[in-house]
């Protein structure tokens, strides 16, 4: 198994956000960690990428615990933007190409180029959603064994999402695993292998999506509208 | 894995100490040029301005030398950027060593630049005649460099243990849930008076244990030698403080970070 979560619990303060979460994906499937806002997506995320410390239960990525080997195979795209805006393009595709084994410069500047970024730019003169998609191209351009993409379409028009889900699709590694949060279930539907369905902390179901869809007769789209109908 | 992140570290802070430095600079360079003058009225006026302004930049270095190491250490690794930075296929403890080595190297650097530009700024012909006389007298069998070495080595130790005081402050502030600056300000202060009392307290334990050296103080039978016994014990004491300071900065980074 490549990610295997087990009994994580997770609260800040009072508020128990994660409840004694149990799910493992195998390697080589496309997975939609799917729930509403605020349901615990992006902090079961940011535990798997040791962002934040669990109160109880383990997570295991490809049999080790979370640390420095973890995050070599783990490309991570926060919900937020997390680069440095006063460096140029160049200074931040160093920064990755220095620390991570598995990124692939010349990728990342081909793929800039196809985005009209030049390598002299500087991230403050770009819009958020240029930043953005110079984050996802970092991302991207990792040949990592697990891409794990919080809200990556989140607050953006319909032709930017086509060219992101486009991006990972076309550059993902083969035999790597992607976790993708989000709630614009209609984009991604077509290309999800596994679904997490996630309310309140806890799974609500974990299962193939192909499964899912001849078992309820109705698309993910439509059982996510029945499952969170408020 | 140190060199890298040290790298990075140093670049990031010499940002935004670099213009510091050329303020530095600049300050000295138009102070020894209006000293080429016999400047009366407003020049004059405009001169003595600039050397007290000088003066404040200069007693102030060390402050904003500090303040920007832990401007950047509270970006780099509890904001935003925390979330690259903790993603890195590197070490917590490697993360705050360079932390740490950079403040030092930044401290040093900053020393280098205050005398600098206070030789720019002030230099007259045969000022440093005397000096290698005067560092190589000796006083109660200490030479005087020596002794200001010792002086800055201590400085060095305390100046870090301070900022070592601030890091676990912010580390143990920004692993709450909420009013993460509050608990942050919350922690420093209740370290700050902690380490007072404790240096009271080594005080007074030292009065107790050798009384000796407040009876040579008011005796005038003051020797170097028992002032630098007594700072080399304060000196071990604070270093072992900035220990435990940075011991309690990586536990919370390496087992209570909340980015949330």
């Amino acid at each position: 198994m490549l990610l295997e979560c087990k009994g994580v619990c997770k609260s800040y303060g009072k508020k128990e956000v994660l409840k004694d979460i149990n799910f493992h994906l195998p390697k080589g499937k496309i997975v939609g960690l799917l729930g509403k806002n605020g349901s615990g997506k992006t902090t079961l995320i940011k535990a798997i990428n040791g962002l934040i410390t669990l109160d109880e239960g383990s997570i295991l990525v490809d049999g080790k615990e979370v640390g420095v080997e973890s995050k070599k195979i783990i490309s991570y795209l926060p919900e937020r933007t997390y680069l440095n805006i006063h460096k140029r393009v160049s200074d931040i595709i160093e920064y990755f190409n220095d620390f991570y084994e598995d990124f692939d410069k010349d990728k990342a500047y081909k793929l800039l180029e196809q985005l009209n970024i030049k390598a002299d730019d500087k991230l403050s003169v770009m819009s958020k959603g240029m930043r953005e998609k110079v984050q996802l191209v970092l991302v991207m351009s990792r040949k990592a064994e697990l891409y794990i993409l919080d809200e990556p379409m989140g607050g953006v028009d319909p032709a930017t999402r086509d060219y992101i889900l486009d991006t990972i699709l076309n550059n993902y590694g083969k035999g790597a695993t992607i976790l993708m949060s989000t709630h614009l279930i209609s984009d991604i539907e077509r290309v999800l292998d596994e679904v997490i369905f996630i309310d309140d902390g806890k799974i609500t179901r974990c299962e193939n999506a192909d499964k899912l869809r001849k078992k309820t007769g109705k698309s993910i789209d439509e059982v996510f509208r029945e499952d969170f109908k408020c | 894995m140190l060199g890298k992140v040290l790298k990075y570290d140093f670049k990031a802070v010499i940002k935004y100490l670099g213009p510091l430095y050329l303020v530095f600079i600049g300050f000295a360079i138009i102070i020894r040029f209006l000293s080429l003058f016999d400047v009366k009225g407003i020049i004059q006026i405009i001169n003595a301005l600039l050397i007290v302004g000088f003066v404040l930049l200069v007693a102030f270095s060390f402050v904003l030398t500090g303040i920007f190491c832990v401007k950047y250490y509270l970006e780099n690794l509890f904001k935003d950027e925390g979330y690259l930075t903790h993603t890195l296929p590197v070490k917590k403890g490697t993360l705050l060593l360079s932390k740490v080595l950079t403040d030092l190297i930044f401290v040093l650097i900053t020393f280098a630049i205050v005398v600098i530009s206070v030789i720019v700024a002030f230099y007259q012909g045969g000022m440093f005649k005397e000096l290698p006389a005067f560092l190589g007298q000796t006083f109660d069998g200490i030479k005087v460099y020596q002794f200001f070495l010792f002086i800055g080595f201590y400085g060095i130790i305390a100046y870090l243990t301070t900022i070592l005081m601030v890091y676990a402050a912010i580390a143990i502030g920004f692993s709450k849930s909420t009013n993460k600056v509050f608990h942050s300000v919350k922690w420093a202060l209740v370290f700050y008076f902690a380490m007072e009392f404790l240096y009271l307290g080594m005080l007074i334990l030292l009065v107790v244990i050798r009384p000796a050296f407040v009876v040579h103080l008011e005796s005038n039978m003051f020797m170097l030698t028992d002032l630098l016994n007594f700072l080399m014990i304060f000196m071990i004491f604070t270093a072992c403080l900035g220990g435990i300071f940075y011991f309690t900065s990586y536990k919370f980074i390496e087992k209570k970070l909340n980015l949330e």
